[in-house]
């Protein structure tokens, strides 16, 4: 038979390690045709964090996103970075990436003053890869004009450094109160399962995922993010173990033959997922990081969709099917008995 | 000495190289299980003789009432077979939960029942159907009841110098397969099982063939269940009957995938699932939350 | 839209149609004109002294040009605040993942041939396995160290007060598995010496910085002689925040001057971190109404041999072991233990899965057992708009009601609408 179930799971979880500073460092050059080198600390491991980093630097100096081009991981150029884990690099980077391109954009908007003959640059505004005067918009010239003017005539390249690190502290070593973070984001997920009874089988038929990270950078790259932690927290809950000898040690299961993980047929049939657009103040343009705990609740949404499916309470993972069957065997035995 | 790799023409000449390289002979077609334990080095050095560019062991096709399938077809093939479909459901159902798409393509039916596996998705099915294995040797051909084809684990009645060229069966359209692996594509099956049933209008099953598979050194033929169920309707009690006569035709064992104790449950439950199927009852009757 | 509005817009990676084709250039892609393949060997105890290497034999084997041991490694021992990991096995093997010589070759296969061909004598130890029979420190894993080799504590408020003015106690025990990052891309190394005597390794890494500073230490470098470059990384995970094969290769070039490379195979990618498995106890005290007062929390996670990130990731899943509800009175204590099992590291989520997933289980079983639905339980309790942490820390947290609200709405509107009720 098959019996259906939801449940529910919360979480919060920081952005940036604990208790301590894990500064990002940025550095910036402005070439002089425009275009630009973004220097950044924090490594791109396939989850996007090179395009979201360069769209706020981009925005921030009124380039095009195909004019900066990034630069990361390698310790005789980019500035330190604490490293790419954490949940750490749209909110700590990105931070960083902003008030950098910030300098850029204000040594850019000196060259182009100097060079209009305007007293303050404050009078100028960027749109559309133009510098113009705000009230007299006749007046412009292009940004790669003013690079130009400010690395070879000025004598002025346009370089530009600085990193953020958010404001924490310690833990207390013996009561382990503190503050341990700056800024944390949260999310609520719902899974609907289906539970065979014959086999002990979980399917994840529709999984309700909604999350916080302020403001989106980069929509499609959140919900790419949100979509794999839901894949690594399926595997978690339903799939994937380490299994050691227990007498001699030594991993029994390491190949992808005997170590499960999900498969693409393994996701929910119906995925929904969803940012509440909260913007953080303290974030680089509203914006926090989202993709590390988002896989945090659903291992725990589906063991209690299990549950309100069937009445067997899992409390060790991962909830194998044999677990579920003979949970579901001892509920019956003892609705018997 | 390594390994090496020659590609057969012909039938006839994959025999003359299987008695050319005698003991070192190893045949391979989608190579989906030899290339896995060659690159976990758990392969003995060997000569591979290709037989993947044999079209002529590439066919399904229907003769004097049998289903005949070339040994190199793949389970793809199988999978989009309307013939299949239509008259032997059980293996077509096999076919679609065999591995994944990309194994599908390459893995042939010769393949999976040469490798003898326990848990070969393609068996319970072959066995249900009392299929044929049609062998090519040396000067003709022997065809063996596919009952005592598999003799081990990885161990079939093969005699060196011989290749499987057809798996020929009565079809029937009252057959079904359910597998049961740990997740739902690329699962070796923790139990596999297949049932043929000739329902009589009134619907007695006539006779009954069930064959389980993962539960034992080879696929089974569930001969006590069979008796229980001859000559019955598919009612609960009767197949209830069944499920625990069952017990004695397997003889499951605990590997990292599963428990005997969990095989033994599934393995009723499933023939419960598989002749409700081939009678055409349909399954999964659903409840809501408790 | 203007091509200069890049804020907030679904582009595609700037990466896309690379990744899509096949164009990447991966750590494994790369090679080096006249350069030489790692192979590891591991050890065959989970708990032995070594008594002898002997190499003469891996030495003679086809196209072997070097084969480093832990004689070779200036520095042995690394880890982030515990230095207690070697770089190749000396004294002791402390688990069946511990490389004891890296074999370098002209070929992988040579290297792989060679590495079988490596004869260690061993004392072999009785192993601790379990972390729960680790703390009794029966048999230490490190010598003169306890097995419990961290503990974190967290008091807020008074749990005991709390407890005893409940009107009902719910207490729950949860255990949670090991498990791999599984990128699809395994750990790559490569290192070269430069014209100029600079060594470049480059290495699949999270964490650029924190490898250099682990390698200089180990190989007794400063910045100008070593250089860590990161190639494009194929998945991390958190699997690729602590240093492996990184140094092997290294030290084969410094020894030989050649180029070298390592990938690990899918087999030896188990071999690096692993999520660490949580024991995790649960108690909590509440009013009749479904007002939380306490909860007391013991949580002992198996490090394996080393403590790598253990600590942290301890640190981080104490502070979050509560979950998301105003609790007045909290106390943690979390202990990190020592055995001779596969090493525990940082992996997406960093300790708070399993602390998610007991808090979360813990929250339904206390709503079933006060008859009180699970959603209007959370709903009562939850962070909403302004949550204090265990750790005394307020937290601006509408978001929290924000997604709660939204989740029921969404299920409601696509699904059953029972959210996480049970019917």
């Amino acid at each position: 038979m098959i019996k259906k179930g939801t449940g529910m799971a919360c979480m919060f979880y920081p952005n940036g390690s604990t208790g301590k500073a894990n500064p990002a460092g940025v550095f910036i050059k402005m070439n002089h045709d425009g275009t630009a080198v973004l220097n950044v600390g924090a490594t791109d491991i396939g989850q996007g964090s090179n395009t979201c980093m360069a769209q706020i630097a981009a925005q921030e100096m009124g380039l095009k996103l195909s004019q900066v081009r990034v630069v990361t991981g390698d310790t005789e150029v980019t500035p330190y970075d604490a490293g790419t884990g954490a949940c750490r690099v749209t909110y700590i980077a990105g931070n960083a990436v902003q008030k950098t391109a910030r300098k850029v954009k204000e040594q850019l908007l000196d060259a182009a003053a100097r060079k209009m003959g305007v007293i303050h640059s404050g009078q100028l505004m960027i749109e559309d890869g133009e510098i113009f005067l705000r009230y007299w918009p006749a007046k412009r010239m292009t940004i790669a004009e003013a690079a130009t003017y400010s690395e070879r005539v000025l004598g002025h390249p346009i370089l530009a450094v600085d990193s953020y690190s958010p404001a924490t502290m310690p833990l207390d070593e013996e009561d382990g109160q503190g503050m341990p973070f700056e800024v944390s984001i949260y999310a609520t997920q719902i899974a609907e399962v289906e539970v065979d009874t014959d086999t002990g089988e979980v399917k994840v038929t529709r999984l309700v995922a909604v999350h916080d990270c302020g403001n989106m950078i980069n929509p499609m790259l959140v919900e790419g993010q949100i979509e794999g932690g839901i894949a690594t927290g399926i595997g978690y809950g339903l799939y994937e173990q380490i299994m050691e000898d227990p007498v001699k040690g030594g991993i029994l299961n390491p190949s992808l033959a005997t170590y499960q993980i999900p498969t693409s047929l393994d996701m929910p049939e119906e995925l929904i997922t969803e940012c509440v657009e909260i913007p953080e103040e303290k974030g680089p343009f509203g914006a926090k990081g989202v993709s590390e705990p988002t896989c945090n609740p659903t291992a725990p949404a589906i063991i209690n969709a299990i549950y309100n499916a069937t009445g067997v309470r899992i409390r060790d993972l991962p909830a194998t099917r044999e677990k579920v069957l003979f949970g579901l065997r001892e509920l019956e035995r003892k609705e018997e008995g | 000495m390594g390994y090496q790799f020659i590609t057969a023409g012909s039938v006839p000449h994959a025999l003359e190289l299987l008695k050319e390289h005698g003991q070192a002979a190893r045949i391979v077609c989608g190579g989906t299980d030899l290339m896995v334990r060659l690159h976990l080095k758990r392969l003995p050095e060997c000569v591979f003789i290709s037989i993947r560019e044999l079209e002529e062991l590439r066919y399904i096709r229907e003769e004097d009432g049998w289903i005949c399938i070339g040994a190199g077809t793949t389970l793809g093939t199988l999978e989009n077979s309307l013939l299949l479909m239509d008259k032997a459901p059980a293996l077509f159902q096999a076919a679609q939960v065999f591995a994944d798409p990309n194994v599908r393509h390459s893995a042939t039916l010769g393949g999976n029942i040469g490798n003898a596996s326990p848990s070969a998705d393609s068996a319970p099915s072959l066995l249900a159907f009392d299929a044929q294995v049609v062998i090519a040797r040396e000067g003709g051909q022997r065809t063996l009841p596919i009952r005592e084809f598999f003799t081990g684990v990885g161990r079939t009645a093969l005699n060196p110098g011989e290749l499987v060229t057809q798996v020929r069966f009565r079809p029937n359209p009252n057959s079904a397969f359910v597998k049961v692996g740990l997740r739902s594509a690329m699962a070796i099956s923790v139990v596999n099982i297949a049932a043929s049933v000739d329902l009589a209008q009134d619907g007695v099953m006539r006779d009954v063939r069930i064959a389980v598979g993962a539960v034992a050194p080879t696929p089974v033929r569930a001969g006590r269940a069979e008796d229980c169920l001859r000559g019955k309707r598919p009612e609960e009690a009767v197949i209830r009957q069944a499920m625990d006569a069952l017990q004695a035709d397997i003889k499951p064992i605990t590997d990292i995938r599963a428990s005997e104790g969990y095989r033994r449950i599934v393995a009723e439950n499933m023939m419960r699932r598989v002749v409700r199927k081939a009678c055409g009852i349909c399954e999964h009757e659903e409840g809501s939350d408790q | 839209m203007s091509e200069y509005q890049v804020l907030g817009v679904r582009t595609p990676r700037t990466d896309a149609l690379l990744e899509a084709s096949g164009q990447v250039v991966y750590g494994a892609d790369i090679s080096y004109p006249n350069m030489l393949y790692a192979a590891a060997r591991y050890s065959d105890y989970a708990h032995a002294r070594i008594l002898s290497v002997d190499v003469s034999e891996a030495e003679r084997s086809p196209g072997v040009r070097a084969v480093i041991t832990a004689k070779d490694v200036p520095v042995n021992r690394f880890g982030y605040k515990f230095q207690d990991q070697p770089v190749l096995a000396d004294d002791k093997v402390y688990c069946k993942q511990d490389a004891i010589a890296v074999v370098a070759a002209e070929t992988e296969a040579q290297a792989q041939l060679a590495a079988e061909k490596i004869r260690v004598e061993y004392e072999p130890l009785e192993p601790v396995l379990d972390p729960v029979e680790g703390m009794r420190d029966e048999v230490l894993v490190h010598e003169g160290t306890s097995n419990t080799v961290a503990r974190i504590k967290i008091r807020k408020g008074d749990v005991e007060a709390g407890l005893a003015a409940s009107d009902r106690i719910v207490e729950e025990e949860f255990t949670t598995q090991k498990v791999e990052h599984v990128p699809l891309e395994p750990h790559v190394a490569l290192s070269e010496l430069r014209p100029d005597g600079q060594l470049v390794i480059t290495t699949s890494t999270s964490r650029a910085f924190a490898y250099i500073t682990q390698l200089l230490k180990i190989l007794q470098l400063d910045m100008t002689q070593l250089r860590v470059l990161t190639p494009p990384v194929g998945g991390a995970f958190g699997g690729k925040n602590d240093v492996s094969l990184e140094p092997w290769v290294a030290l084969i070039t410094l020894k030989t001057g050649r180029p070298a490379k390592m990938v690990f195979s899918r087999k030896e990618e188990f071999y690096s971190t692993l999520r660490h498995p949580y024991r995790m106890k649960y108690k909590t005290g509440l009013k009749k109404d479904g007002t939380i007062l306490a909860r007391k929390i013991e949580i002992i996670s198996n490090s394996g041999p080393y403590v790598c990130l253990g600590k942290d990731t301890l640190t981080k899943a104490s502070v979050h072991a509560a979950g998301p509800y105003n609790i007045p009175n909290i106390s943690v204590d979390s202990y990190l233990v020592y055995t001779n099992s596969a090493l525990g590291g940082a992996m997406r989520g960093f300790g708070v899965p399993q602390v998610a997933f007991a808090h979360e289980v813990h929250t339904d079983t206390i709503a079933h057992e006060l008859g009180m639905d699970p959603v209007e339980f959370r709903r009562k309790n939850l962070f909403f708009d302004r949550g204090e942490g265990a750790t005394g820390q307020l937290l601006d947290s509408r978001a929290m009601r924000a997604t709660f609200e939204r989740a029921l709405e969404l299920e409601k509107a696509s699904g059953t609408g029972r959210g996480g009720t049970r019917a």
